[in-house]
């Protein structure tokens, strides 16, 4: 037997491969696509070889154990039914020669996830495939059809539409592809054709409907009905077809919570099929708080989830425009809980982008940096979890916060706290916003600058008075009075005063050139480095409190600047001044102050109303909005009717726990009397509410 | 995944082997045109009509640089006679289907049916392949 038999028929078939062909083009493709899976498969046996080889194969040359072991390879393929054609099977007379084992565990090992990327890439190989068909059948350029459109005469249409139907057998292309494809020119002789970049979308879905038509793809919808009738499925290795079904069945439970047991059973095949869950996602996208908590460690799974949470978002807010030119605040207010924060901030900087005017409540940057700081709060605070939709993070913020700010108050105002305490996530977020522009942040801010400065003090003493002396203050003077110190600490005071990360460092930078020759004198007792670096950090301590207090109090200034200003955009002050209101009445978690703003509500819908058709009459300009304030209009509440103005209901008091009663009482709200219900009041935005 | 919407599972078509049967017709019809009586031959009586039509037309620009026309007869004579010794088993490439792998090659380096027609560049690579593979593994393990 001098001649390596094996050795001529892989080489034989191999050509013949490459060149023979089926009458139909898919099983073609395809059964050239596993021949070049086989052969990467067979690349990647021979870079791991020194792994694989046995002693015995140092025998033969390369080549010949090349060949060898792809006919190893080749017979395992055909073992596990991977539809390797074969022109002629010749045993291999020298596999005992060889590590077999070895080579057969290797294809064990490694073929599942290269042939299931043969099918994941089976829809771009054969769109690529018709791709070249396309440019060869009209005669033109590959390339430069990838560059750009190309003209073709249209006498050539007829060619590409009798392609297209011959490819696409069974694939409903009634509705004329061709149109799709490119335009006619007005004369109608010539045809341009789209680039084969936009061409490609289209051929895919082609290809995609294709697949599914001759029974290459099934819907698992299809399977469950019919299990019988589907027997021929691949599912995955390690995975039972009956368990899959399981899953796909658990997905059309009504009840959520067996729902959520079957899922949990089943983490693994979630796992390796999300697009099980996906599917049902995008027709139910409440179904993201069923999914087991576990996958959110699984990077392939949340980076899909992720994907699908963006769609989700977008679901969202394709019922309410967010990018419209302007925002009223109660349309805000009836939205902006179907955002989670980040979703927010995302908006906030669109529409800046956009240059659409600001949303209400975020018309000055420290509402925005507050928003940052809220997200960035839940973010770090809250147990970690993907489902980032607003009502999961309260149900968490609840799960975790530790209740202490019923007992004490002053304790622990983050934003966890808040977002737990009230009943949407924004009214928590207004009341944090609150806080921090409060003067109660401000007071806490001076005591930590004091607790700061008393740490500082207490760190120098511990230095010693005499060293204190002399290493800081006789240096510190020395170098305050010459010239070079002022620029540098000023400017790097302006960059710390930016709060923006690199420029505090390089503000700290420019500080530490400042004190350079204090410094290195103050280090130079060796043996009190430890304490003077505490000395430094508390000093540099203080000086971010400083920083930050100035800030929130030069934030606070502008904010009521810009409140008091007479700007065009605030031109309904009153108006304004009405809906916060609703507002504050919305985020208080009290049946009476629920019901409360439902009276208000709705009289000041119907002012509203009344001004827009008085405004349109033009009749006596007499009845402002403010005076419509005033005006009684009948209601019905609790079954009885009233005769109520909305001024009237906002000075009603109410009970805590009790019913909102609509009964005038002599104890009047803070808010319209007194100094706010005075005529000055009403007059400075009496002029502006014309305008509404 | 084929679709974000519905999940979709592939079936066992998939990895259905193409069963060439519309090429089988066109490869046994254009084997006539060497002998109309050519489906009855066994393969010795076969393979020289398919040898001397073959080097025929194979053209002298696709054969291997070292390769004259008579070498290449010479050559696959050769291969032949080794076909002819080697003993029928499972582990040797008998003659029989060698004719079967040289009908294919001829078909597909001939052939005018504007379906399987190679177009000159294939055309040459694939002469050179093919003759490269008998002649290299002849060499090698004499």
């Amino acid at each position: 037997m001098g001649v390596c038999e094996t050795g001529i028929n892989s080489q034989f078939r191999a050509v013949l491969q490459e060149y023979k062909k089926d009458s139909d083009w898919i099983k073609n493709e395809l059964s050239k696509a596993r021949c070049n899976t086989l052969h990467e498969l067979h690349l990647q046996y021979q870079q791991n070889r020194q792994t694989y080889l046995d002693q015995i194969a140092q025998f033969f040359t390369e080549d010949t154990h090349n060949v060898h072991t792809l006919n190893t390879l080749t017979t395992s393929a055909n073992e596990a039914d991977l539809g390797i054609t074969i022109e002629a099977e010749i045993s291999d007379a020298f596999a005992y020669l060889f590590p077999t084992n070895k080579t057969i565990a290797f294809f064990q090992e490694h073929y599942p996830a290269r042939f299931r990327n043969y099918e994941k890439q089976s829809i771009e190989t054969l769109t690529n495939y018709y791709l070249g068909e396309i440019a060869s059948t009209l005669g033109i350029n590959s390339a430069a059809w990838a560059a750009s459109k190309l003209t073709i005469p249209s006498d050539q249409i007829s060619a590409l539409v009798t392609s297209i139907d011959g490819h696409f057998q069974g694939v409903d292309t009634t509705e004329g592809y061709i149109h799709s494809f490119g335009t006619l020119s007005a004369d109608g002789a010539s045809f341009t054709l789209k680039t084969k970049h936009d061409i490609e979308v289209m051929i895919k879905q082609l290809v995609r409907n294709k697949l599914v038509v001759d029974g290459y793809y099934v819907s698992v919808d299809e399977v469950a009905e019919n299990p019988d009738a589907h027997q021929n499925i691949r599912i995955k290795k390690g995975i039972e077809r009956d368990d899959l079904l399981a899953v796909h069945h658990a997905f059309k439970q009504e009840d959520l919570g067996v729902m959520h047991k079957t899922l949990k059973q089943h983490v693994s095949i979630l796992t390796c099929y999300p697009e099980l869950a996906l599917s049902q996602l995008h027709k139910k996208p409440a179904l993201i708080s069923v999914l087991p908590v576990e996958l959110k460690n699984d990077t392939r799974f949340t980076d899909v989830v992720a994907t699908s949470l963006n769609d989700l978002t977008h679901i969202i807010s394709d019922n309410f425009n967010w990018h419209q030119e302007r925002i009223e605040t109660q349309e805000f207010i009836a939205h902006v809980n179907q955002l989670n924060p980040l979703q927010l901030l995302n908006i906030i900087e669109q529409r800046k982008q956009a240059g659409l005017a600001p949303l209400p409540f975020f018309e000055y940057d420290g509402a925005i940096r507050d928003l940052k700081q809220f997200h960035a709060e839940l973010n770090t605070e809250l147990t970690s979890d993907w489902n980032q939709s607003p009502l999961a993070m309260r149900r968490r913020a609840c799960e975790q916060a530790d209740f202490s700010w019923l007992t004490n108050p002053q304790d622990k105002k983050n934003a966890v706290t808040y977002l737990a305490k009230t009943n949407t996530w924004f009214a928590g977020f207004t009341q944090y916003h609150a806080y921090q522009t409060s003067f109660d942040r401000l007071w806490q801010d001076i005591i930590l600058i004091a607790k700061a400065c008393f740490r500082l003090a207490r760190s120098l003493l511990s230095l010693g008075i005499d060293y204190a002396a002399f290493t800081w203050l006789v240096p510190m003077i020395s170098s305050l009075i010459q010239p070079i110190f002022w620029p540098l600490f000023l400017i790097g005071l302006a960059l710390l005063w930016t709060g923006h990360e690199s420029l505090t460092f390089t503000g700290l930078g420019l500080w530490f050139v400042a004190f350079l020759p204090w410094l290195s004198w103050a280090f130079f007792g060796l043996d009190l480095i430890g304490n003077t670096a505490i000395s430094a950090y508390n000093a540099y301590d203080v000086v971010c409190a400083l920083c930050n207090t100035l800030r929130r109090g030069f934030d606070m200034i502008t904010a009521t600047l810009s409140s008091l200003g007479v700007s065009a955009d605030r031109h309904n002050t009153l108006e304004n001044t009405c809906e916060n209101i609703l507002i504050r009445l919305d985020s208080i978690d009290a049946v009476s102050a629920q019901e409360k703003s439902e009276v208000l509500r709705t009289l000041l819908s119907r002012v509203k109303e009344d001004v827009r058709a008085e405004t349109r009459s033009e009749a006596e300009a007499e009845p402002t909005f403010a005076g419509l304030l005033e005006r009684k209009y009948s209601l019905f509440y609790h079954g009885e009717e009233h005769q109520v103005s909305f001024s009237e209901v906002s000075r009603m008091r109410r009970g805590y726990d009790d019913e909102f009663q609509l009964e005038e009482t002599s104890s009047i709200m803070r808010f319209f009397s007194g100094r706010t219900t005075s005529e000055a009041m009403m007059a400075t935005a009496e002029a502006a509410s014309l305008a509404a | 995944m084929i679709s974000n919407h519905t999940a979709y599972l592939p079936t066992d078509k998939f990895y259905h082997v193409p069963q060439y049967e519309v090429y089988t017709q066109a490869k046994d019809k254009h084997l006539l045109t060497l002998d109309p009586s050519y489906s009855t031959y066994d393969a010795h009586q076969k393979w020289p009509v398919l040898m001397t039509a073959f080097t025929k037309a194979l053209e002298h620009s696709h054969m291997p640089y070292d390769l004259t026309r008579q070498k290449l007869q010479d050559q696959l004579e050769e291969f032949k006679s080794k076909r002819e010794d080697t003993a029928e088993s499972e582990n040797n490439l008998s003659l029989k289907q060698c004719v079967n792998y040289f009908e294919n090659f001829y078909f597909l380096y001939t052939t005018t049916n504007s379906e399987y027609q190679l177009r000159d560049a294939s055309k040459k690579k694939f002469a050179k392949r093919h003759s490269r593979s008998h002649g290299r593994m002849r060499n090698r393990h004499q």
